[in-house]
């Protein structure tokens, strides 16, 4: 049982969307310290964002 | 339609390769189209036209309006697999992961397809095209990850809007970043 649960809220739609937050604010802090890596991280977040926003899709 | 074998090991790596694939495609045909484009107006004015669009995707995204966007609205048919369990899965995600081969049920890649076309650097592209393949790489190994019986699809709806205003943010704050 816990490890249904544990598996359910690894994969859990939210979770991604989290992960996906949690790069942008990466590429804010990269970026906030004027590493070129928060510009390509961010680039990636709107990619990504954008990608997972789709899942209803298929 | 995940459950069935096809989708377990070499097949869904394939898939997901030809997502990325099929993202970083689009991605580059938006930005040779887009070095044509560019040239047509200063920057200030594509910041603009950026902004401006994606204030509207925003808007759309929760509901606010209603209009439709341009989008193929077809499934990709199950023959894509007579290619067998690699090239097939293959060319299935080469396929959607361009965005332009199936539906589309967000306006975020309206978004992001205005900014690469206007904005972005090779280097971005690149960054955004494989990324929008990762992302709908993403949803698949959610998916086969999370259960057997694709309730996945059911917590993806009950969750949908805080899903969406998460996904809305975090394209926001970067795109402040890439425009910045």
């Amino acid at each position: 049982m816990t490890t249904i649960l544990s598996r359910e809220r690894l994969w859990h739609p939210l979770t991604a969307t989290a992960g996906i937050a949690v790069v942008a604010v990466s590429g804010i802090v990269l970026h906030s310290a004027d590493l070129a890596a928060g510009v390509l991280l961010c680039w990636m977040v709107i990619g990504a964002a954008s990608g997972f926003a789709t899942s209803g899709s298929t | 339609m995940l459950n069935s074998p096809v989708w377990r090991g070499p097949s869904q790596y394939a898939f997901c390769l030809g997502l990325i694939l099929g993202g970083l495609a689009s991605a580059l045909s938006l930005l040779v189209v887009g070095s044509i484009v560019r040239v047509a107006a200063p920057s200030l004015v594509l910041i603009v036209v950026v902004l401006a669009w994606f204030g509207v995707i925003v808007v759309r995204e929760f509901g606010l309006v209603r209009f439709k966007l341009p989008q193929n609205a077809r499934l990709v048919p199950q023959s894509v697999f007579r290619h067998g369990r690699f090239f097939g899965p293959l060319q299935f995600g080469l396929e959607m992961g361009t965005g332009v081969r199936t539906y589309v049920t967000s306006g975020l890649p309206y978004a992001a397809l205005v900014l690469v076309l206007l904005i972005a650097e090779p280097a971005g592209a690149v960054a955004a095209g494989v990324a929008f393949g990762l992302g709908r790489s993403l949803m698949i190994t959610s998916n086969l990850r999370y259960s057997d019986d694709n309730s996945w699809d059911f917590a993806w709806s009950d969750h949908e809007r805080v899903i969406r205003m998460l996904l809305v943010a975090s394209f926001a704050v970067s795109l402040w970043v890439v425009l910045a």
